[in-house]
């Protein structure tokens, strides 16, 4: 197809010669576009490649398949990989721009040690092991194995989670460590593990296309997922879609029905519709019968759940309730979605379970089109929960389970005794350890809590009190680094190889298509060295590639609900487009060993990972929220994703100059235009925002989209957790990031 | 410790993880597409092929940009993708994506993604004086000529949506040419390709010839009728622009504040003034030859000055010879040629009255030139002057930018050469003696003027409903982060008072060169404080803007 032929010179009327009106030239030649090879289209200088390899996204849980353009092997651009199924050609910003980042001067390069001075100064690779292995093992002689701990990611690759695991537990005598998955996931982990028996998101993305009703809770896709997104929009079957949100997002623009609902009302919203659904016998009384437990138990406490009581606790009308409730009930296919707003919660475990409860009620489940489906966080949030050792024993096992452990010791070639009998502490328990000096020493592995933990001043003030601190990251610049006693350099995505999981439990494969600054080792390679060093080389011997501990993994998950056993390795995950579990060795078999299907979801049979083999219904008494706005901090703080450019603490996002323009540089505060006119703060003004325990400075954002009574502060900025109250959901130890009282006033200058 | 055998073998165990890091060979290991065959359609079009016109423009059509709002969801791929597909610096994209709420209970939010928007009558061709933009006649597209563009910035004035933009490296502007490689070949441009929702299509529309003052692309946007814009931006939602509020509402940046425009126009208007004025002095009473010669060579020196000065607001000088190109549509056109003419005639009426001076009478060169060229050419001059400033604050009237309206250019310009023109005139004269009242009489007109002009600027704001929004956040510039501006003026005015006054003392005395001397600094002073006030305008004017994003 050719649209018109491109002319070198005009020619109508205008026969000016080259010397008066220069058509060519070099600066025209600088933005002259070639016919790119490999299918590229026509493609700049810049992003001119003589071959092309495909990768995952290092950011979201999404797990876009990104296409690496490769010069001499060294990556020099990307495009969306046209055929990947998760994202079908399209990337966000941030995918756009994942190769920019990696050059940003703050890379950490050579391994930094605080010296007499205080400060960080450049060691060698052999200073900084020794230094590593000296103090910690010191710290461990004087006060025991467990006063040393470790807090890892989302971020990193499953080989490399595994290894951090089994070297910090099986090898270094560690027993406490945990994940900044803790802040994202944690609640939809214990929700589906004491519902389904299993931590087993059941759906694959096809189900957005495929759903006549999807009902997002607390979930802002437009923004937080855009690729997902673009799933919904192709569904063709012009599906309702109901958004709970207390703010008015994108994603409540775009849905047929927005229940704005008051914060933290949404478990008495959710028991409410359950209740109509039963009230209404909209539900599938076969399926709850056969596949479920619990069921009497709930009718009994859903009782005083009536719509009218409901409109009273959300500020909704009965009518928009149960116009939501009955599109739900009578839907062929009906799916709930829900995110950081429903984890991000101090009863966010029985909200997840609230909405699993309704699938399940609704018989939504393990069907085209439904599920009660968590969408992820960070990159590999999935794979941090089946394989980093923290809170599951390796492969989602049980530390407390003497079977397991000697399955896993057997697996791995280690002693049985190496694997510690006890589950670990979580995340703010380990900083309450630090607090009440049990725990002397900690490794942070590409995570920011100096920026990212509630209450940050507080957070700061513990770790300051550790003996010694390691930070593990790709940026030197981080907040907890330049808190760190000893820096060790990290390669980033892009710079390593391994596999992350993503939301819909499709495992990708990531490609090492860059040169590591300095002397910045992948941190595979750095739980390699740290082995060596501390003694414990023999005990991983078999594990020199991450494709080595991809196969441990595989013997591991046999058996498992999570089982990978099926898949060939590498090549074939990245020939498929990346590949879901299960697929053990069983389902490649009965496929005659040929690929997978593209898009596979579980729980089709209606069979459980629980010991009876029937999910349940749990549910709670809704708890009032602990810190309410009251009459010296008038305004309830939302927090949460601010654009589709910004990622969690910045540490990459702000290194890319082109999606630095696409959102405000300074932090930002949306007040409604009604509160800001009782306070007399005017659109684009620097406001005050305090909490009991802190405040920061933003430009006020005058806008209709959150309500009068709330803010909402982004938080990616370094201020917001200033402000931010430590509560937690008591079950999954989870942050409840999204509620805490604040006061507003026009800064003083 | 360890022993030294296993330091060695830690080193070598150390040196070949660097080594590792550093090998990029285990990338070729399975599915490199090496491929080096151009495919007959790129990977992507399967994605795209609908989004895309099936014909070419008809006579009386052209391409033209269609948003579908119900579709966008603000992720600002486009403007990324459009970066990193065209190979563009690192902070440079031609598209923007803006966010507006419409209503207060259930508001609506509506993300606009915006390039250039390939307007029927483009102000950024229809200003540019060396003909840098070429609008295709079959597409319609608008297209910059990089290697003609002399950096002059003009055409960011011009264009009401702000899509030209200046690059340093370059010394010019870029913008947005909806692909035109890309579409030639029939690939999608690089926003339709990368929108995960299929917002934006390529679509073929009639020409627009006419739109009426109330219609804009986008709610709180320019009106159209000043550049007949083409994009569509659809919904099935009405959107009601009174209820309209963009993100970014009185949260305006100073503008670029143009110093080297605004000394080159402080110095032509000085120069111009002077001249006239004292040609319009001189019918009243004649004045000598060395007067004369001494200010003519003020206004010569005022204007070469400006002039000189001026290139340096260029990103590549050494193309702007070809200024003279645009002089059929362009107001800077004219004024770079008429006040290089001014220039040049300036030099000859200079020397001339030099020759008046130093030559007797019949020396050879006053004999050979007819005393009417040398009574006329002042005036001659004087009025090419006249004309070149009038260009001049054309060039900013015609941006249709509500705060450069002409009854406030125009003034304040010409008030700029009458406060000048006295004040050099005043310190000209102040140079021979026997004119003592002629040079504080015109020392303190143009420090009165000055005043008068200072306290009537306010009313020169445009009044109507439209722009008197515009003047209230041209206000809130004023007087927050340009205050140091109005206080540099304020002082400035003070001091031409306080020397003007002091001259005055002296001119009856026998200190005539201290006179001198502090007539000068009252004319330096005025100057300076006109050249603020230019500064001001130009960095306090805010004007409808597309939705964009607050930095």
């Amino acid at each position: 197809m050719t649209l018109f032929k491109e002319k070198a010179r005009p020619t109508e009327g205008r026969k000016l010669p080259q010397i008066l009106q220069r058509f060519d030239g070099d600066m025209t030649r600088e933005l002259l576009l070639s016919p790119g090879r490999h299918g590229l289209g026509m493609t700049p200088e810049t992003l001119q490649a003589d071959a092309t390899v495909t990768s995952v996204c290092g950011y979201c849980s999404t797990g876009c398949g990104l296409r690496l353009h490769l010069q001499d092997s060294s990556a020099v651009g990307l495009t969306p990989e046209t055929t990947y199924p998760v994202n079908m050609g399209m990337a966000c910003p941030k995918g756009w721009e994942a190769l920019r980042v990696l050059e940003s001067d703050d890379r950490a390069q050579f391994p930094l040690l605080r010296d007499s001075s205080g400060t960080l100064s450049r060691v060698s690779w052999d200073a900084a092991l020794s230094e590593f292995c000296n103090q910690f093992k010191a710290i461990q002689a004087q006060h025991g194995n467990s006063s040393v701990a470790f807090l890892s990611t989302g971020q990193i690759a499953s080989e490399e989670m595994a290894f951090l695991g089994a070297l910090a537990k099986f090898g270094m005598g560690i027993l406490h460590g945990d994940g900044n998955t803790r802040q994202c996931m944690a609640t939809a982990v214990v929700a589906y593990k004491e519902s389904f028996g299993f931590d087993a998101p059941p759906y694959t993305y096809q189900d957005f296309e495929e759903s006549d009703c999807l009902v997002f809770i607390g979930a802002n896709p437009c923004i937080g997922h855009p690729i997902m997104w673009e799933r919904v929009l192709r569904n063709r079957k012009k599906p309702e879609i109901i958004v709970l949100d207390p703010r008015r997002t994108e994603t409540a623009m775009a849905a047929t029905q927005h229940l704005q609902l008051d914060p933290k009302s949404d478990l008495i919203l959710l028991y409410a519709i359950a209740k109509y659904l039963i009230d209404q016998r909209l539900i599938d009384l076969d399926f709850i019968e056969n596949h479920t437990e619990g069921f009497t138990e709930l009718v009994q406490h859903l009782q005083p759940y009536s719509l009218e009581y409901a409109e009273q606790a959300t500020g909704l009308k009965c009518s928009d309730i149960e116009r939501a409730a009955y599109c739900i009930g009578s839907a062929k296919a009906a799916s709930l979605w829900w995110t950081m707003g429903v984890n991000q919660s101090y009863e966010g475990v029985r909200t997840a379970q609230a909405i699993i409860n309704i699938a399940l009620l609704t018989g939504n489940i393990g069907r085209p089109g439904t599920g009660a489906n968590s969408i992820t966080g960070q990159c590999n949030a999935m794979g941090s929960r089946l394989w980093s050792n923290t809170t599951n024993l390796f492969g989602h096992h049980r530390f407390d389970c003497q079977e397991d452990r000697h399955k896993v010791a057997n697996l791995l070639g280690i002693p049985e005794s190496n694997i510690p009998t006890q589950n670990s502490w979580t995340y703010d328990q380990i900083l309450a350890g630090i607090e009440r000096e049990e725990i002397k020493g900690l490794w942070v592995i590409a995570t920011n809590p100096s920026h990212s933990w509630l209450d940050q001043s507080d957070c700061r003030e513990v770790l300051s009190k550790l003996d010694f601190l390691v930070v593990q990251d790709m940026y030197e610049s981080t907040e907890t680094a330049q808190q760190a006693d000893l820096v060790l350099p990290a390669a980033g995505w892009g710079e390593k190889e391994g596999t992350f999981i993503n939301s819909e439990r499709r495992y990708g494969l990531h490609r090492r298509v860059r040169k590591a600054p300095g002397e910045a080792l992948s941190d595979f390679n750095i739980f390699r060295a740290i082995s060596h060093y501390w003694g414990t080389e023999e005990l991983f011997d078999q594990w020199q590639t991450p494709e080595d501990v991809f196969r441990s993994m595989q013997a591991a998950s046999e058996g498992q609900p999570c089982d990978i056993s099926g898949i060939e390795g590498y090549e074939q995950i990245d020939r498929c487009g990346g590949i879901q579990w299960p697929w053990s060795a069983e389902d490649a078999q009965a496929n005659n060993k040929d690929d997978p299907e593209q898009e596979r979801r579980l729980f089709a049979d209606g069979k459980f990972f629980t010991e009876s083999g029937k999910a349940k219904l749990i549910y709670a008494t809704p708890q009032e929220m602990p810190e309410p706005p009251d009459h010296s901090y008038q305004f309830l703080l939302l927090s949460g994703r601010g654009t589709v450019s910004q990622w969690h603490t910045q540490t990459r996002t702000a290194k890319s100059p082109i999606l630095r323009k696409l959102y405000p540089e300074s932090p930002i505060v949306e007040i409604n235009p009604r509160d800001a006119e009782q306070l007399s703060i005017r659109n684009g003004m620097t406001v005050e925002i305090t909490s009991r325990r802190g405040s920061m400075h933003a430009t006020a954002w005058l806008t209709p989209t959150i309500r009068p009574g709330q803010v909402f502060v982004p938080m990616h900025y370094e201020g917001t957790n200033r402000l931010t109250l430590q509560h937690f959901d008591p079950y999954s130890r989870q942050p409840s990031f999204k509620d805490c009282a604040v006061s507003v006033s026009a800064a003083t200058s | 410790m360890r022993n030294t055998e296993e330091k060695v073998d830690s080193q070598t165990f150390l040196n070949d993880l660097l080594a590792q890091q550093q090998d990029l060979s285990a990338v070729e290991a399975f599915s490199v597409n090496a491929s080096s065959a151009i495919a007959e359609t790129p990977a992507q079009s399967r994605y795209y092929k609908s989004l895309l016109p099936a014909s070419p423009p008809s006579p009386g059509e052209q391409y033209a940009f269609e948003v579908d709002l119900d579709k966008c969801s603000g992720c600002k791929s486009c403007v990324v993708a459009c970066h990193s597909l065209n190979g563009l610096e690192e902070e440079e994209s031609w598209r923007k994506v803006g966010a507006i709420t419409i209503g207060a209970e259930t508001p609506e939010l509506k993300y606009y993604t915006s390039a250039c928007h390939h307007c029927a009558d483009p102000g950024c061709l229809n200003g540019c004086p060396v003909l840098a933009y070429d609008k295709d006649p079959l597409t319609g597209i608008v297209k910059h000529l990089d290697d003609q563009c002399i950096g002059c910035k003009y055409c960011t004035m011009m264009c009401p949506y702000e899509v030209p933009t200046y690059s340093s490296r370059l010394g010019i502007v870029r913008k947005c040419d909806m692909c035109s490689q890309r579409l030639a070949s029939g690939e999608a441009p690089a926003c339709v390709q990368s929108c995960p929702n299929e917002a934006i299509a390529i679509t073929r529309v009639a020409t627009p010839e006419f739109a009426d003052e109330t219609q804009c692309v986008a709610p709180g946007s320019a009106p159209s009728n000043i550049t007949l814009p083409t994009t569509i931006y659809k919904s099935e939602k009405q959107v009601d622009p009174n209820l309209a509020a963009e993100q970014g509402q009185w949260m305006d940046e100073p503008a670029e504040s143009h110093w080297p425009l605004a000394a080159m126009l402080i110095g032509t208007q000085a120069s111009v003034g002077t001249l006239v004025i004292f040609q319009l002095s001189d019918l009243i009473r004649s004045s000598s030859a060395r007067v004369e010669l001494l200010v003519l060579a003020a206004a010569f020196i005022l204007a070469v000055a400006g002039l000189t000065v001026a290139p340096l607001h260029l990103g590549q000088p050494s193309r702007s010879w070809r200024i003279f190109l645009g002089l059929r549509k362009s107001w800077l056109s004219r004024e770079g040629v008429l006040l290089g003419i001014y220039a040049g005639m300036l030099s000859s009426t200079v020397m001339l009255a030099a020759s008046r001076f130093w030559l007797a009478p019949e020396s050879l060169l006053n004999a050979a030139i007819p005393s009417a060229i040398s009574r006329v050419l002042p005036w001659f001059t004087g009025l090419i002057g006249i004309l070149g400033l009038f260009s001049s604050g054309m060039i900013y009237v015609a941006t249709k930018r509500s705060l450069w309206q002409a009854s406030r250019t125009l003034p304040l310009f010409a008030g700029t050469a009458v406060v000048l023109g006295f004040a050099w005139l005043g310190f000209a004269y102040s140079l021979t003696a026997g004119y003592p009242a002629y040079s504080i009489g015109c020392s303190s007109i143009g420090v009165l003027a000055c005043v008068l002009k200072w306290n009537l600027e306010s009313k020169l704001l445009p009044s109507d409903k439209i722009s008197s929004e515009l003047v209230a956040r041209s206000q809130v510039l004023v007087s927050g982060p340009l205050s140091g501006l109005g206080s540099q003026r304020r002082i400035t005015v003070f001091a031409a008072v306080a020397f003007t006054g002091l001259a005055s003392i002296l001119a009856s005395s026998d200190y005539q060169l201290a006179c001198s001397a502090f007539l000068a600094c009252g004319a330096l002073s005025l100057t300076a404080a006109e050249y603020f006030e230019r500064l001001l305008y130009f960095k306090s004017v805010v004007y409808p803007r597309m939705p964009g994003v607050i930095q």
